[in-house]
Order: structure tokens, then C-alpha cells, then sequence
């Protein structure tokens, strides 16, 4: 008698892992369900009890797991989200963004950073001008607004999240600040994808931080450190003409790219940047340029993730 | 004639005003022998729909629609912070129909008028129970509709309520399900679907479904006028019916907008 051995049914399993080295514990055929699948409001994402629930899904008597916005499911192994491409942001903690003062009130700032809710930025979370290290006192409480006035912007990072969705700001870090001598450009909050670093000196000569909260700052490189600067100051600095035509340049381009719902990095920014550099600068929003340059990020892309693959 | 200007003044001459005999209204055949209204449709049929979102660029949901000469946009604002400090555990909708001055036969006044208030109140009512607003404490939604053309009231009020239910479901809200809405007409003992304006002038009543198609729920129903109790269950599941065709529509373009942007 003769045996025969069988080799594992690793086909019906997709068995990959990712970088983190989890490994998919999904069925091939799971798998395929889940992937790019596209829901509304109400719709039955899976009748399979096994799932857990995550954002945007909730569950019914007969135990269905129903999604409750328009987007993409998600899977991470057995929990089931879908995300939203025009939700609010909602703060993680480390999250780095950029916000517009809305309030002063007492030892604190109330923030817009595109969320539900204003965020806070406590007085004892900021950094004192020249870093001299000490507790905030009643006289700093009088001049809360020498340091940040309604209207200013500042790039901050999330330091708490709070049960109604608010989150707390904090800026003791000499990267984080007021902003100045640059422009403001609003994306969809979904395009900025989380990076190791979300500041950004681009080969034209320009400064870019990009906030996870869809709201971006363009602005004049600059070389000196924070020391040197007065970090409050609310003057900004000459600009020559080929700066400001560099700034307003890639302040388009990422319009460009997120009118076309195109992702948003440096990369992609630039990739767009140099397709623009055919036309005018005030020429970049018109409709039949948009495609061309759109067209041209595209191709490069594609080349790019075929280079990589190889 | 040195006149006081407090008065109104009228004119010099009077002329006699036109007056449309109601008899000629009368004479319009809302429908033929073969059962067919004047548009070619059946008594239980809907006009086609025309559903896009993403209209309003810098809303954050907003949704069109265009059911032949009834015309309605809607943006969404938010949740945002709530203005009035007061603190609530739920979040505040806020729901605000306007009609545009050109929109209806006769010309409406720009400002906030009483119907406008009562269709506002309706609208809220209809949406509230599907969204979740529990998950929203300290928050505001705002609703704001404009007609731009109006083909009938009550059509027109259910393709608001379609409309701002895309148009939050477009602005990434969480909600249960998305509503749908549809009217009725009472004529002569018929049921007349998704009546427009002629039809709707010699209507005895009217209805007019709120209804959730997934979750089988009814958020609001709005009757007028004196009608059979039979006919109107009737009405109510012809309502409910296209309730599910509208409810395909708003799905389809919903999908449509998600799908464009992942590609």
C-alpha cells in the first residue's frame, strides 16, 4: 500500500503578511468579497457573525452588520469599517494638523482643525518664545493673544481625543507654531495620507506641511531655526516674485490633484508640480489643463509602481 | 396730485382683472381611456429621476435633483460645532427649505415666508429618525434646500426629503438608512403617483411617504384632505413601492460618486 502525501490546502487561504507580520486569516474567497466594496447607508455588509464591528457599520436584531455611511469597507482581519471620502476628520492621537484660532477664551484657544468640534489648545501647551521653560502664569493668561489671536493659523499636534470627538492641541515642539509667510489650501481630509514626516522642503524652494486634516500650508523655505525666529510674530517676511510664483505653482497643483480626488504626498505634489511647469500659473485651474497635467501624473505614476514592482 | 407717500396709491385707471374660468381647468383630460396621464405615464408610475451629488463644492455633502420640471438642490454643512453654547448629548439638525423667487407660478418673496417654516419643520421631521445624531453630541447639521423650479408641492416637498437624505449621506454623516419620499394624489377616487402641478390643482387629497427601504421603517406620512380609509392603505404601499425604485436611484448615484473618486 502506498501513501500519498498531500501537500497543505494553502490555496483557499490568501496567507499573506504584511509588514507588521500579521497574517491574513481570511478566506480567498472572503477576501475577494471584501475587496473595494463599495456601500450606502443601510446597505448589509456581511449576515456573518463573526465580524466585529468597527466606525461606520452597527448591527441590527438579526445580527447583520449594516453600514451607516457611503464609502469603502475595510478589513482589518475580523473587524469590518467603512470609511467615509467626505467625513469630518476625527483626531488621532499624534496626528499632526493644521488649525485656524477661532476662540480665545480662559487658558485656552478653541481651534478649527475640520472636525466635529473645535479642538483646544490648553495655554500650559504651548512653547514659550526664546523656549524658556516655566509654568504659565496669570500674566501670560492676559497676553493669550500676543502668543495666538482669533484667525492665526498654527500647526499643532493631537495630543488627547475626548468622548463628544474634540481633541486637544498641543505645540511644544519647535516645528509646530504659527504659520506665516505662505498659503492655505483646503483638501478633502481622505487624500492626506499619514507619513513618517508630514513636513516637506520640495526642490522648488518651498515649504510644505501637510495637516492629516485635510488642511495644507505652502510657504517660503526658510532656513533659520526656530531660536532665531520670533515665533509669535504675525509680520511675514519678503517674499520675491519667484517664491510667490513657486508657492501659488504648488498650491494649485494640489487643487488639481484633489479636484481629481487624486492622493496627496510630497511625491504626488511634485510629480504634479512638474507637469504644471508647461503652463501659466493662473492657467492651472482651467478644465481642459487639469486633464493634461492630471493625465501626466497618472502616466508617471503607474511608471512608478512598475519600476518598483521590478 | 400731491399725495401722501404713506398711502398706497393706486392707479388712475382700473381695468377689469383676467379671470381663467375655473370650467377650463376642468376640460384638461388628466387622463385617457387606455389609463394614461397626459406625460405618458400610468396612475402608478413616477417620473424619471435625475440624482447627482457633489454639486456644491464647498459643502460637505450636497445632492441635485430633477424630477422633470421640479428642480432641487441641497447642501450639507457639517456636524460642526454648535454655535449657542448649550450643552446637548445629542446632536442639533437643522433643516432650512427655501424656494428661489422664480420657482413657482407665482413669485415668491425672497424672505423666510410661513410655508417655508412648516415645510422646514416637515423635512426635519422626516430625516431625523435616521440619522444618528447620538453619535453627535454638542454638534449641528445643517440642511439647506433651494427649489429651483417647482412642478407640484407635494412632489416637490418628497424630492427635498430625497434629496437632503443623498446629500447627508454624500456629506460622510452616520446614519441608519437613507429615506426616500414620494406623494400621492386623491383624484376623482384615483391615486395618482408623484403628481405634478396640473394634477395637483384638482386634487382632493394628497399623501406623502417618508420611508427608510433597507430598515422597512416609515419616518414620516403626511395626509391632506378627505379620503377612504382603504384607499389610502393603498396609497401607502404604491408610496412604499416607489419608495424602493427612488431608493435604487439614490444607491446607484451614491456608488456612482464613491467608485468615480476611488479609481
Amino acid at each position: 500500500m502506498t501513501f500519498q502525501f498531500l501537500s497543505p490546502k494553502s490555496s483557499s487561504y490568501t496567507n499573506k503578511v504584511d509588514v507588521d507580520g500579521d497574517i491574513d486569516m481570511l478566506l480567498k474567497t472572503e477576501r475577494e468579497n471584501f475587496e473595494t466594496q463599495v456601500v450606502t447607508p443601510g446597505e448589509i455588509i456581511t449576515s456573518d457573525t463573526q465580524y466585529m464591528r468597527g466606525h461606520g457599520t452597527f448591527t441590527t436584531e438579526k445580527n447583520q452588520r449594516l453600514s451607516s455611511v457611503a464609502g469603502v469597507v475595510e478589513h482589518v482581519n475580523k473587524l469590518i469599517s467603512v470609511r467615509s471620502l467626505h467625513a469630518r476628520y476625527t483626531g488621532d492621537i499624534g496626528d499632526l494638523v493644521i488649525g485656524r484660532i477661532t476662540e480665545v477664551s480662559q487658558r485656552r484657544w478653541k481651534v478649527d482643525i475640520n472636525s466635529r468640534q473645535d479642538a483646544v489648545l490648553l495655554l500650559s501647551a504651548i512653547n514659550l518664545p526664546g523656549g524658556i521653560q516655566r509654568r504659565k502664569t496669570e500674566a501670560d493668561e492676559l497676553q493669550m493673544r500676543k502668543f495666538f489671536s482669533e484667525g492665526d493659523l498654527l500647526v499643532a499636534e493631537v495630543q488627547g481625543t475626548f468622548q463628544d470627538g474634540s481633541s486637544s492641541l498641543h505645540t511644544r515642539n519647535s516645528k509646530y507654531g504659527k504659520l506665516r509667510n505662505g498659503s492655505f489650501v483646503i483638501v478633502p481630509q481622505a487624500l492626506v495620507q499619514r507619513c513618517k514626516t508630514h513636513f516637506h522642503t520640495l526642490p522648488c524652494g518651498v515649504d510644505l506641511t501637510l495637516g492629516l486634516n485635510g488642511y495644507i500650508w505652502v510657504s517660503k523655505h526658510t532656513t533659520q531655526t526656530a531660536e532665531e525666529l520670533e515665533i509669535y510674530s504675525n509680520e511675514n517676511e519678503e517674499i520675491d516674485q519667484e517664491n510667490r510664483e513657486s508657492i501659488a505653482r504648488v498650491c494649485n497643483s494640489i487643487s488639481v490633484l484633489s479636484r481629481h480626488f487624486m492622493c496627496i504626498n510630497d511625491k504626488m505634489i511634485m510629480l504634479a508640480y512638474e507637469a504644471s511647469l508647461n503652463f501659466l500659473v493662473k492657467d492651472l485651474l482651467k478644465l481642459d489643463v487639469m486633464e493634461v497635467i492630471i493625465s501626466e501624473v497618472s502616466e508617471k505614476m503607474t511608471l512608478l509602481k512598475a519600476g518598483v514592482r521590478r | 396730485m400731491s399725495g401722501d407717500r404713506r398711502r398706497i396709491q393706486g392707479p388712475e385707471v382700473t381695468v377689469a382683472p383676467i379671470i381663467i374660468k375655473s370650467t377650463d381647468r376642468e376640460k384638461i383630460q388628466l387622463k385617457d381611456i387606455n389609463g394614461q396621464r397626459r406625460d405618458g405615464r400610468n396612475l402608478e408610475d413616477i417620473r424619471p429621476i435625475f440624482l447627482k451629488t457633489g454639486l456644491i463644492s464647498q459643502a460637505n455633502g450636497s445632492a441635485y435633483i430633477e424630477l422633470r420640471r421640479t428642480k432641487i438642490a441641497c447642501g450639507v454643512y457639517g456636524p460642526r460645532q454648535t454655535k449657542i453654547p448649550s450643552f446637548s448629548g445629542r446632536g442639533n439638525l437643522n433643516c432650512e427649505i427655501k424656494f428661489t423667487p422664480f420657482s413657482c407660478l407665482k413669485r415668491r418673496q425672497p424672505y423666510r415666508d410661513a410655508q417655508e417654516k412648516e415645510l422646514s419643520q416637515l423635512v426635519y421631521e422626516a430625516l431625523a429618525p435616521s440619522i444618528r445624531l447620538d453619535l453627535l453630541p454638542k454638534s449641528t447639521i445643517d440642511i439647506y434646500i433651494s427649489v429651483l423650479e417647482n412642478d407640484g408641492m407635494a412632489s416637490c416637498f418628497a424630492a427635498a426629503i430625497t434629496c437632503a437624505s443623498v446629500a447627508v449621506a454624500d456629506a460622510g454623516i452616520e446614519m441608519l438608512d437613507q429615506v426616500a419620499a414620494c406623494s400621492a394624489s386623491y383624484i376623482d377616487g384615483d391615486i395618482y403617483m408623484d403628481s405634478d402641478l396640473v394634477e395637483e390643482q384638482r386634487e382632493s387629497g394628497s399623501l406623502i411617504l417618508s420611508y427608510m427601504p433597507s430598515l422597512n421603517e416609515v419616518t414620516h406620512i403626511l395626509q391632506s384632505g378627505k379620503v377612504e380609509v382603504s384607499l389610502t392603505t393603498q396609497a401607502i404601499e404604491q408610496c412604499t413601492d416607489a419608495c424602493s425604485k427612488i431608493y435604487s436611484v439614490m444607491n446607484h448615484s451614491l456608488l456612482e460618486s464613491v467608485k468615480n473618486k476611488i479609481q
